[in-house]
């Protein structure tokens, strides 16, 4: 099988990740934070170091604000839910994932929370900008939540932009990394008030079963699960410092420890270099694409700090989930359909027939690429 | 003063960054529990710091953002 479904979680992972994972059973056995044996400290010790990683990898000052979740969306959620307080306003973008959209639908509906949705415009980051700040009602906008990059047509979002937007009207901003991290430098030092949400599976080359949340400093958030946290045991109310009023119950240890081989891989390869590489199976493709005129393509080529290495697709006359069928019975795993992102859909009129997603990491070769092309040109060709 | 004094810290993050912003200045600890007798019924974590080092660990943690700690003796007696 050749996979083209790295924008849903990365595969294969770096032997290195596997191997961590395989021996954080046996060597990261005790629970971290709860007890005083060596083997609890051991652990604690690993998570610990993770989060030191993860703070370097994005410039941020405090290991303490660095939290683990299980995934981008549960990160999502908590910076929302734990930022936006009630009966405000926030603006979001119209290419956003569920991950966003639902949790601020959510306080919609129960926090009088309302929301603008602001449209980005490929390639040209001073209209976004602008885009957003006309949505900004003044002393009632309290954020601004948007993803990094569509996970759907990989267009970015001038989040640097956007901070520079939200430091002058007091806002917040909270970013969704979770198709970015890993792939493009984020610098916290740049934006050091914002609040990041990363997956910890994706282009950081972790397990299932991790997020993060880099927490803003400063006015701590509420909570959305409170429990233990081995701290302040004889209080009923939550921890009052990170990571532990965030990170109720035992954390996934196991998952953290191939989280942090997966984040000294990227380190170790460079983010730039694995950009580059992606960036570059992603033009071929798209080129190669574009030669075929039953094949419909929605954005321009893949270009540096326009776009993620995301290519998304139609045949003329299929529907996206068959298409991805057959290139599925041919050996090639994508995804399709709407992609847990209909904003983004609507936003490009894709919103009926979903798409088809072609998505890399930096171990797709750009024969396996060639190849892919090819089957794509099979199953068009069939059309004409 | 015999014995290793107590530096009581907020959560085991808290008590790991110390202990490697000590190890740092060569300033060697461990981390255990907080004995009972120090904290009553909570959970909590402290780092064993050498007794003769007690002006330099302050030195070096005072300036550490978000860490808040207390030093006490092995018996129990408040030294900062």
């Amino acid at each position: 099988m050749m996979y083209f479904d790295n924008a849903a979680t990365t595969y294969p992972k770096p032997p290195q990740v596997a191997r961590a994972v395989s021996s954080a059973v046996t060597r990261f056995g005790g629970n971290p934070g709860r007890s005083g044996h060596a083997m609890s400290l051991r652990a604690a010790q690993m998570v610990y170091e993770c989060r030191e990683k993860t703070a370097e990898l994005f410039g941020c000052d405090g290991t303490e604000r660095v939290i683990f979740l299980k995934n981008c969306t549960e990160a999502t959620n908590f910076a929302i839910k734990g930022y936006v307080p009630e009966h405000c306003h926030v603006i979001i973008s119209d290419l956003e994932h569920n991950a966003v959209s639902r949790p601020v639908y959510a306080l919609s509906q129960r926090a009088e929370v309302s929301c603008s949705v602001a449209h980005v415009v490929e390639g040209e980051p001073e209209q976004t900008v602008r885009n957003f700040e006309r949505e900004i009602r003044s002393g009632y906008t309290k954020a601004i939540i948007t993803t990094h990059a569509s996970n759907v047509f990989g267009v970015i979002v001038p989040v640097e932009r956007l901070y520079a937007l939200c430091e002058s009207y007091g806002l917040y901003l909270i970013i969704d990394a979770a198709q970015t991290a890993g792939v493009l430098p984020i610098d916290l030092k740049k934006m050091p008030n914002a609040c990041l949400c990363a997956a910890g599976h994706k282009s950081l080359y972790g397990p299932t079963g991790t997020g993060i949340l880099v927490a803003a400093p400063g006015e701590l958030p509420q909570t959305v699960i409170e429990g233990g946290t081995g701290s302040f045991s004889e209080d009923l109310t939550q921890p009052d410092l990170l990571p532990d009023r965030l990170e109720s119950g035992t954390v996934n240890t196991v998952g953290i420890c191939g989280l942090s081989a997966g984040i000294d891989f990227v380190r170790k390869t460079g983010v730039s270099r694995i950009e580059a590489h992606e960036r570059k199976l992603a033009r071929f493709l798209h080129r190669q694409l574009g030669k075929n005129p039953n094949v419909e393509l929605y954005t321009d080529c893949p270009q540096e700090g326009v776009h993620v290495p995301v290519i998304s697709f139609n045949i003329k006359g299929m529907h996206s989930e068959e298409v991805a069928s057959a290139l599925n019975r041919m050996g090639a795993a994508v995804r399709a359909g709407l992609h847990c992102a209909p904003l983004a859909h609507r936003a490009f009129s894709t919103l009926d027939t979903g798409t088809v997603r072609a998505s890399f990491s930096v171990f797709n070769t750009l024969q396996e690429t060639e190849r892919f092309a090819w089957m794509v040109e099979k199953i068009a060709g069939k059309r004409t | 003063m015999t014995g290793r004094p107590y530096l009581i810290v907020r959560s085991v993050t808290q008590a790991l960054r110390a202990r490697e912003v000590l190890a740092k200045a060569h300033i060697y600890s461990d981390i255990e529990r907080t004995p009972s007798f120090l904290v009553g019924r909570g959970c909590s974590y402290c780092v064993r710091v050498p007794a003769g080092r007690i002006q330099q660990v302050v030195n070096v943690l005072q300036h550490q953002p978000g860490l808040d700690f207390m030093i006490f003796g092995e018996r129990g007696e408040r030294i900062l």
